[in-house]
């Protein structure tokens, strides 16, 4: 599959959906049920017939332990706004075996000091989504309030993603951007 | 790129409500285990379920709740959602961009300080939809007319320099604090 775009987007509507399925599904059972529809059990049986089997703390807890980190992971994973990022490696095709890796993080560290060179650009976050052979880019750009976005969007164009093609030696980034106004400025008065 | 709302609210609710009852049910679960007194009433909990048939009214008003709620979450999962980041035109000079977009409540930030610029703008708010904007400004000038027409100049030209793949409707109010006489 496809790297989330938009994380968590399509995990929360993921589980959200599924919980809501189960919580469907659970009423119409006990509907059923409760109005004879369902003959699984006798309307007038106790819904909890006899008494509990010795064991039921023991599944209790692994259960209650397993939906209770679900929960917590599902929590975490809110924080994730970004794609995450990936490292560059390619293999050696020369006599010698061997590859060679660059962290993202240096990639980006770079893309985002070209970008941070335009004057319009506050700052820049950049994640190389996709390693080799086919690298993609993910880049969300501060620009001032007063920038030009237009010069701003041409400045990654053609001067920052030109120079992320030559040090990677591929014919093409792919590049999906973000347009943000970062830190606030206090506007000149025009007529 | 057009994206569209995270959807972050329900699910933060849902995965407390799972991580709640996780440790709810865990600690009682343990406790029981240890010959504690359980955090949660188990045996109060037991008894009232073998008290309660399946065709009591309990049952249903039960079901229905779980129903209503799970409907809930159904609509969250397929609702699409307010659009968050208006798309930019595919440029044929730039082919390497592939999807870009203005973020919404920046694209709003942006905006209203242009309409704030304006000389005899007090106070402004811009609101942007994925097709329709809209500037609201305050002034104290009694006439608002020649104001309006230079906020919405101010704020068309920088849409156009934005490079939106759909130009949003702009729609200028001023209102004027100064009482009518």
């Amino acid at each position: 599959m496809a790297r989330a775009t938009n994380p968590p987007a399509r995990l929360n509507r993921a589980l959200l959906g599924v919980s809501g399925l189960v919580l469907l599904a659970a009423a119409a059972l006990a509907a059923g049920i409760a109005i004879g529809r369902l003959p699984l059990v006798a309307g007038d049986a106790p819904v909890l017939g006899g008494a509990l089997p010795s064991w039921w703390p023991w599944a209790a807890t692994v259960g209650a332990v397993v939906v209770g980190l679900a929960g917590l992971r599902w929590l975490l994973a809110q924080t994730h706004r970004r794609p995450v990022g990936d490292t560059w490696t390619v293999t050696a095709d020369g006599p010698l075996p061997g590859s060679t890796s660059v962290a993202g993080g240096v990639t980006e560290a770079a893309v985002r000091a070209d970008l941070t060179d335009h004057a319009g650009v506050a700052d820049a976050r950049v994640r190389l989504t996709d390693g080799a052979p086919r690298p993609t880019l993910y880049v969300e750009l501060d620009l001032d309030t007063e920038a030009d976005a237009r010069g701003a969007v041409e400045h990654l164009s053609l001067y920052a993603l030109p120079r992320l093609r030559q040090a990677l030696g591929v014919p093409a980034v792919p590049t999906r951007l973000l347009l943000r106004s970062g830190r606030a400025r206090t506007p000149d008065r025009v007529a | 790129m057009t994206r569209r709302s995270r959807r972050t609210l329900p699910a933060t609710l849902v995965a407390l409500v799972l991580l709640a009852a996780g440790a709810l049910v865990a600690t009682s679960a343990v406790q029981v285990l240890l010959g504690r007194t359980p955090l949660l009433a188990v045996d109060a909990v037991t008894e009232a379920l073998a008290r309660t048939t399946w065709q009591a009214p309990a049952v249903l008003v039960a079901a229905g709740v779980a129903a209503a709620l799970g409907l809930v979450l159904l609509v969250a999962a397929l609702w699409p959602g307010r659009t968050h980041v208006l798309p930019l035109v595919a440029d044929p000079a730039l082919p390497e961009i592939v999807a870009g977009g203005w973020h919404r409540h920046d694209l709003a930030a942006r905006l209203r300080r242009r309409a704030l610029a304006v000389e005899g703008v007090e106070g402004a708010t811009a609101r942007v939809r994925r097709r329709r904007v809209r500037v609201t400004t305050r002034t104290h000038r009694a006439a608002t007319g020649a104001l309006r027409e230079a906020v919405a100049t101010a704020v068309r030209a920088d849409l156009d320099t934005l490079g939106l793949a759909r130009r949003p409707r702009l729609r200028v109010t001023v209102t004027s604090r100064r009482k009518e006489r």
